[in-house]
């Protein structure tokens, strides 16, 4: 698994634990599950900036807590049209990796995404201009800054709670057919 | 390699050398189905039965060939009295050959020089054949079923004082005689017999025939037989008729050992054009060792190349169908499938896990 | 003697089969409408494996119908993969 896609699932770990044990702080969190500090920081940060969890001061700890979802903690919430359009990408191998690509930045080029992803220029563009139809990704003025993601917070959230699947028989049949073309 | 893909990978590829050695040897033995194993492929032999019709009477003997299935028709016939063979061929679209063989006599080789080689004086007539030996003798013809060569027809007829009887048999299929020989439906195997010969001291025995015909006559040390298989070390006579573009053969063809006493021993031949055009003279010496001899016993064959038999082996194999075979891959096939699609999302998952 | 025939239409069919399910399955996820040249290209396939089944045990075709069933079906088998190929 590479970094990105790497990131999302230790960040939905992150998100259980705190679901599950509310007010632990760094030091526990990262030791539970067998993390750096650093690193558990850092996605508990990004976590909370896209508004997943909250943390607060108790002296000298800085403890983390689930934010409130609407109909309960441990329920998957009913999707919306746009999130169930995210989840659709998500589970595609390559969609997957563009996006936990521009989740880590603020914005990339179509050679920096290339450069992370293991398909060919032409099926990158197809796919960036399949997710840029859907409205997750924008491609604003000036062009140069590249593509950014429009609505992290949906995405992050989306990431954090549901499987992510690996790729399966017919992922594989898509990724491979795909870079079939002239 | 994680362990399970290598499983998958071990998986697939052992199948398809199973596949690719299914199809090799499919693709070798399309043929092969032979129910009486002879060699012959059923397929061969159902297109190139015949039926023989016989006769044997006083005076001399005779049958008939022809091929069963058409719209391939063929027929060969050999009739023989007053010591001479008749031989034809006639084939669809016209076109034949036919050739006359006359066993003229008994002679002796004294080979006096010592120098291996028939030299003029050496041949000396011993018992002359032909109409004085075979004229007006009774002849007989058994017919036996057999489970390799169908309907077996035996004739025999036999000279006047004893001295020479010849055996004939023909088969409506392909029969085999011995691990290095099978009868063809288009021959007709004639076993000469040779009983007590007088002879003189250190000479050998031999035969004196002479081949009549209107045909290009080659002599060939390679028979059609051998060519097909259906026989070892032989020599021929062919005899070519019919129009240049669809040529009939008819062979008379004898095996380079004879059996004397139970022992075996080389045959020896010699050529000779006859007096007349369209006259060859052909004789078989039977190197003996200048032993006296009890009983000699050699088996030329009188027969021809059938258009049918040629047909069908430049023919493609039809396709066979199969449902058990057909049902099994299915099933097989499936399994491996499904099999293979179960055992990656298996893996998948406990990679997620 | 395996009339390998029956083996190979067999294993033709079942494998065009599984790949047009594939196909169908994958243009289900992506929504991408080119992936059904790729699920048509397999479907005449496996109608490929049907026919040369009829052609065995339905009894005798010619060799030159044979040729001309299969190579049909073949060239429209490789202009859906090509056809394929030429998507934006």
């Amino acid at each position: 698994m590479d970094e990105e896609v790497l990131a999302v699932k230790t960040r939905k770990d992150l998100y259980d634990f705190v679901r599950t044990n509310p007010g632990f702080h760094l030091r526990e969190v990262a030791r539970a599950l067998n993390l750096s500090i650093t690193l558990a920081d850092y996605h508990l940060r990004f976590l909370e900036k896209h508004e997943l969890i909250t943390s607060s001061m108790d002296g000298e700890y800085k403890r983390f807590y689930p934010r409130s979802i609407p109909g309960g903690a441990n329920e998957r919430p009913a999707l919306t049209d746009l999130e169930k359009q995210i989840l659709a990408f998500l589970r595609q191998p390559v969609p997957l990796r563009i996006l936990a690509f521009l989740m880590e930045r603020e914005a990339a080029t179509h050679k920096e995404i290339l450069e992370h992803t293991p398909v060919s220029a032409s099926t990158l563009s197809h796919h960036l201009k399949k997710i840029q139809g859907a409205g997750l990704v924008e491609h604003p003025e000036p062009r140069e800054h590249g593509y950014r993601v429009s609505d992290p917070k949906a995405i992050a959230r989306i990431m954090a709670t549901y499987e992510l699947a690996t790729p399966d028989q017919i992922d594989t049949f898509i990724r491979v057919w795909g870079e079939f073309r002239l | 390699m994680v362990r399970s893909r290598r499983v998958i990978w071990a998986f697939a590829f052992s199948t398809a050398v199973a596949l690719a050695l299914a199809l090799a040897s499919g693709v070798a033995q399309s043929q092969a189905h032979d129910a009486d194993n002879d060699s012959i492929p059923d397929a061969v032999e159902t297109a190139t039965q015949r039926v023989v019709s016989a006769v044997a009477q006083r005076g001399g003997l005779s049958f008939t060939s022809r091929l069963v299935s058409a719209p391939s028709e063929d027929q060969f016939g050999v009739s023989f009295s007053d010591g001479k063979f008749d031989v034809y061929y006639v084939k669809p679209g016209g076109g034949g050959v036919s050739y006359t063989l006359e066993l003229k006599s008994l002679v002796q080789w004294l080979d006096e020089n010592g120098n291996g080689l028939v030299d003029d004086g050496e041949i000396v007539p011993s018992e002359s054949l032909g109409s004085s030996a075979f004229g007006d003798v009774n002849s007989s013809h058994v017919e036996m079923p057999n489970e390799d060569g169908g309907r077996v027809h035996y004739l025999n007829v036999t000279s006047r004082t004893g001295l020479v009887s010849l055996n004939l048999t023909v088969a409506e299929r392909f029969m085999r005689l011995s691990a290095n020989r099978i009868l063809t439906p288009m021959e007709v195997k004639v076993d000469i017999e040779i009983n007590r010969p007088a002879m003189q001291v250190g000479a050998y025995i031999g035969i004196e025939f002479r081949m009549e015909t209107g045909e290009d006559v080659e002599y060939s040390d390679v028979t059609w037989d051998e060519l097909h298989d259906f026989a070892v070390d032989d020599a021929a006579m062919n005899v070519t008729g019919g129009p240049p573009n669809a040529p009939s053969l008819a062979f008379f063809s004898w095996a380079e050992t004879a059996t004397v006493d139970g022992s075996q021993i080389p045959v020896d031949w010699m050529t000779r054009s006859g007096s007349e055009a369209g006259e060859y003279d052909l004789y078989l010496f039977y190197l003996t060792g200048g032993q006296s001899v009890v009983q000699l016993v050699h088996d030329p064959t009188i027969g021809v190349r059938s258009a049918a038999f040629e047909d069908v082996v430049s023919r493609p194999p039809p396709l066979q169908a199969d449902y058990i075979l057909y049902g099994g891959t299915l099933a097989a096939m499936a399994v491996l499938v499904i099999g293979t699609i179960v055992f990656a999302n298996r893996r998948r998952k406990k990679r997620e896990e | 003697m395996v009339a390998i025939e029956n083996i190979l239409v067999a294993a033709v069919s079942v494998f065009a089969l599984a790949l047009s399910g594939i196909a169908i399955l994958a243009f289900r996820r992506t929504r991408d409408i080119h992936i059904i040249f790729l699920a048509a290209a397999f479907g005449v396939f496996f109608v490929k494996g049907l026919l040369l089944t009829l052609a065995l045990f339905a009894g005798s075709i010619g060799l030159t119908d044979l040729f001309i069933l299969s190579g049909s079906l073949d060239l429209v088998i490789l202009a859906l993969f090509y056809g394929f190929t030429l998507r934006r």
